[in-house]
């Protein structure tokens, strides 16, 4: 009999076949899927993101654990839709204009949507007008931007500029990451957060979502 | 001393007159187009601007250049396959040699990768049957006698000679950074056949290259990235398993063909590995990005210095591009005091320079190298 913490094992070691087959058991069992999100997920890239966090796993392993959630969650949606499944909020995430790097902005993506937010992923060499357009057109509780080169910070400053003056009747925030980013560049150039990793920024993330 | 002694003495950890510097003399230590014409205007420069790699957009400084800024190292690139380096797919666009294809994009300064050929869902035979680069071109090794013979009758310099990397960034071009890391814990046998085919092609280039100057260079650099910001890509398990025994190999063959010191570059928080470098034969270290977690300058130089010598440490991600020319002159004063005692240490920009530098930052951190005194020489 599938359970719960087979899943949890399973998200971590990256045995996908096994990720789908057990969270299919799951659902045929009658789980809910929302508990399976909440229970089976969640927790598991809570506890590989802080130690990701803390310097104890790395990029392939905290991939693997993005990954294997995403899969669950494909199979969890056709019930969540009809269930009417409300998610922890909405997302606008992209790598900057002139950035074509996405890794870390991939991961991110990948954490957040697993962790029950809605994640609308603009890609890479993203521009002013994209992120104004699907901010205006979706009505995000958040806006991510990502660059990974110290010559795009400043396409990033632009972007953050050109959100703030096209929107400035909107209530989201803004966080920014990517290695060459920091707390004191997220305030000079006007953004709410800095996310120093992929799991930092799910913590802002629940942060802003338990206050809105 | 001359140029050459002072980097000699550096690297074996022996006091130089004053430290020395670097621009140029490696991929990694040069500077992109944009500034280099900044550059050049300055010092009235009129020579064609010559990449020495056009992905990352990084120039062959001007020989009255290096002079002006009294460098101390000169490069000795490998030459272009006969084959054709890359195949022009767009204006803005190419395949390289591995058939890795890259554009740049508007507001970039960089090509970056558009399509990762051995990407997604792929068996060990795609590997196998992959149309591999010929490593036996004899355009690799063209140039290679008459640059050193040219910079031994006209330079006192030491000459380093760049290798390939071995296997670590060409991997991740060809079968893409998301799959490349799954593949590490998941797929291990695919991604170690495609670590042994791209290190068997890179080992017979570098082995070419050290057969035709080898025993001349001063200094023989190959690089290979292994550091992220916080810490390394992966864990030190895996660089155990698949990827230290194949540098290991790689060195070993470096120092059987030549007396020259091995300098290896890793981008990134690589504090983790610094031992294990030492033991495989690494000599020099570069680029010490003291940005990068736990790439503490001062730390590094307590548990590893008089064992492995520090090749950079000037800060690219903050002080060059965003500070002050004051705060650079005082970065290179911090960093002298901080390395340079005892020898050990030869000062560049811990990656090249980019366009968001300002001219003056440039000029004062190369400037301010030869004039600072270090309190351990007055």
């Amino acid at each position: 009999m599938a359970t719960i913490v087979e899943l949890n094992d399973h998200i971590k070691n990256g045995k996908f076949a096994e990720v789908e087959r057990v969270a299919h058991e799951l659902l045929k069992m009658g789980m809910d899927p929302q508990e399976i999100i909440k229970d089976g997920i969640v927790p598991t890239l809570d506890d590989v993101g802080q130690k990701f966090s803390a310097g104890e796993c790395f990029i392939p392993e905290m991939l693997i654990a993005a990954k294997s959630s995403q899969k669950i969650l494909d199979i969890l949606k056709p019930r969540l839709v009809q269930e009417n499944y409300e998610p922890r909020g909405k997302v606008v995430i992209g790598t900057v204009k002139g950035d074509m790097h996405d890794i870390g902005k991939n991961m991110v993506a990948m954490l957040i949507e697993s962790a029950g937010f809605e994640v609308k992923d603009l890609g890479v060499d993203v521009s002013s007008d994209v992120f104004v357009d699907t901010i205006k057109e979706i009505k995000p509780q958040v806006v991510g931007l990502s660059c990974l080169l110290t010559t795009t910070m400043v396409n990033m400053k632009g972007i953050v500029g050109s959100i703030k003056e096209a929107t400035p009747d909107d209530d989201f925030k803004i966080i920014i990451g990517g290695p060459p980013t920091s707390e004191q560049f997220a305030r000079e150039i006007g953004a709410d957060y800095y996310g120093r990793d992929a799991y930092a920024g799910l913590e802002i993330l629940k942060g802003i979502a338990t206050v809105s | 001393m001359t140029h050459r002694e002072r980097i000699l003495a550096a690297i074996s950890h022996s006091q130089p007159d004053t430290v020395p510097i670097d621009l140029g003399a490696t991929r990694d230590t040069s500077i992109v187009v944009e500034g280099y014409e900044r550059l050049k205007n300055h010092f009235g420069i009129d020579s064609e601007t010559e990449l020495c790699d056009r992905m990352m957009r990084v120039v062959k400084v001007d020989e009255k250049i290096l002079q002006k800024l009294d460098i101390d190292a000169r490069s000795m690139f490998p030459g272009k396959p006969q084959k054709g380096e890359s195949k022009e797919l767009g204006p803005r666009m190419y395949r390289d040699v591995w058939g890795v294809e890259r554009e740049h994009p508007e507001g970039s300064f960089y090509f970056d990768q558009r399509k990762f050929p051995l990407a997604g869902e792929k068996a060990v035979t795609d590997i196998v049957n992959y149309q591999w680069p010929d490593p036996d071109d004899p355009g690799y090794v063209q140039g290679l006698k008459e640059r050193l013979k040219w910079i031994r009758e006209n330079t006192d310099c030491a000459a380093i000679l760049t290798l390939p990397a071995p296997f670590v960034h060409i991997s991740q071009y060809l079968r893409g950074f998301e799959d490349w890391y799954l593949d590490l814990v998941i797929n291990a046998k695919l991604i170690e056949t495609l670590f042994d085919a791209v290190l068997e092609i890179t080992m017979e280039v570098a082995r070419q290259e050290l057969l035709e100057v080898g025993q001349d260079v001063d200094i023989v650099i190959f690089a290979d990235d292994l550091g992220a910001q916080q810490g390394l890509q992966f864990s030190h398990e895996h660089y155990v398993k698949y990827v230290k025994p194949r540098h290991e190999k790689y060195v070993r063959q470096i120092h059987d063909l030549s007396p020259a010191k091995v300098l290896f570059h890793t981008c990134g928080s690589v504090a983790a590995i610094v031992e294990d470098l030492i033991e495989i034969g690494v000599d020099i270290l570069n680029p010490v990005q003291v940005s990068a977690g736990g790439m503490d300058p001062v730390e590094l130089n307590k548990k590893y210095g008089g064992r492995i010598a520090f090749w950079g440490a000037m800060d690219t991600q903050s002080v060059l591009p965003h500070g002050s020319v004051d705060d650079v002159k005082n970065m290179v004063a911090e960093r002298i005091e901080q390395m340079g005692e005892g020898g050990g240490y030869v000062l560049s920009s811990c990656h090249n320079i980019q366009p968001d530098v300002p001219l003056e930052n440039v000029l004062a951190m190369f400037h301010h190298a030869r004039e600072y005194v270090p309190s351990f020489i007055k």
